[in-house]
């Protein structure tokens, strides 16, 4: 049984009806599969950064829960990134990047990356999706690596002359 | 075919307005024309824009002061306001200098969408019975003098922090970790601001800001 109230998953976003707008054409490529928990306040920060991310990195699956279910997201979900507001005990052990903003009002952020913390001012939208491909860069260099492909096989993915 | 709707969008987090502004970008209808952080960033962009979603709690000043200047250069244009601790004072004021909506950052993203458009349209979308209530608000203020108004005013962004600290019931120690500072610059901002204020305590100041709408308690 789920232990929290999934408010969106990125398959449940519409994306937008035109493809770039305004912002740089380079955001707008396809990265591997990135887990991404969204637990941040208000709510329509939360909804606009995950309608955001669907549309910027498509391959990336983005929950967006209310921040008093972050923990139990994190318990059951294993991210690669995690944007929310409060500080939560699980959050280093459950994720490699994470970023609190604005913790309790504060004017600062912190980012934490593979145990390492900065203050930063705030989180431009060019820095999640920089941070969702050093994530999908992460999972790639964990995948096993590719089977050896026999000379049978080869032969038969051998494109058409 | 229908016009595009300009639109301006000025919040000072940058993480909460850029992927609005990209989601409202992608709209068929819509191109955002400016973003900004601050009074002083937004008021070159006014011109630019029929629609504007203005913030309050801006970081050199209030965002009812920018409805005012957009309203002055865009007769015509619609200003929205979306705040999240936006007090019933700061909305009477925003309402009195001019914004045709009122959202907080709680509601959905087709909420913004939708008023945008009905805003375009022309549509009224304040209730008439609350508009005429926070108008009312505003003026009853304004005969009791402004000059609580203007002693408010005053007060920093940082001061505010920790007014809304002080409304929160945290103590010294706490506001200075939410805020990261010290708890001696805590103490400085808390004698500025009730200096400012002209009360003697901080449970006076809390009370001022209270009655006057700058801080909500939770």
């Amino acid at each position: 049984m789920v232990g929290w109230n999934v408010e969106h998953r990125s398959a449940n976003y519409r994306g937008g009806r035109r493809p770039v707008g305004r912002f740089p054409e380079r955001f707008i490529r396809s990265s591997g599969l990135v887990r991404v928990i969204l637990a941040n306040d208000p709510a329509l920060a939360r909804e606009t950064l995950g309608r955001a991310i669907a549309v910027l990195r498509p391959g990336s699956e983005v929950l967006s829960v209310a921040p008093e279910q972050l923990e139990a997201a994190l318990a059951e979900y294993s991210p690669h990134l995690v944007v929310c507001s409060r500080a939560s005990e699980l959050l280093e052990r459950c994720a490699t990047r994470w970023v609190i903003l604005h913790p309790d009002g504060a004017a600062d952020s912190v980012l934490g990356v593979h145990g390492v913390w900065r203050v930063i001012d705030d989180l431009p939208l060019g820095a999640v999706v920089e941070l969702l491909d050093q994530a999908a860069s992460d999972a790639g260099e964990r995948r096993p690596p590719a089977p050896a492909v026999s000379a049978e096989g080869a032969a038969r993915f051998r494109p058409p002359d | 075919m229908c016009a595009m709707i300009r639109l301006l969008l000025v919040d000072d987090h940058v993480s909460f307005r850029e992927p609005l502004a990209f989601m409202l970008d992608l709209e068929h209808d819509i191109a955002v024309v400016g973003q900004a952080g601050t009074l002083l960033e937004a008021r070159p962009l006014l011109p630019l824009a029929d629609i504007g979603i203005f913030d309050l709690d801006l970081p050199d000043g209030n965002g009812a002061d920018l409805i005012a200047d957009f309203r002055r250069v865009q007769p015509r244009g619609a200003a929205l306001v979306l705040t999240a601790s936006g007090g019933r004072l700061d909305l009477a004021h925003a309402v009195d200098a001019g914004a045709a909506a009122v959202l907080r950052k709680s509601v959905s993203f087709d909420v913004v969408l939708r008023t945008v458009r009905q805003l375009a349209a022309g549509e009224q979308v304040l209730q008439p019975e609350y508009r005429a209530e926070l108008l009312e608000v505003a003026r009853r203020r304004r005969a009791e003098g402004g000059d609580e108004r203007q002693r408010l005013a005053s007060l920093t962004p940082r001061e505010r922090d920790v007014l809304r600290g002080l409304a929160a019931g945290l103590s010294d120690k706490e506001i200075a970790l939410r805020l990261h500072i010290g708890r001696e610059t805590v103490r400085t901002h808390l004698v500025n601001l009730m200096a400012k204020l002209d009360v003697n305590s901080r449970l006076q100041a809390l009370v001022f800001a209270l009655r006057h709408g700058a801080v909500d308690l939770d």
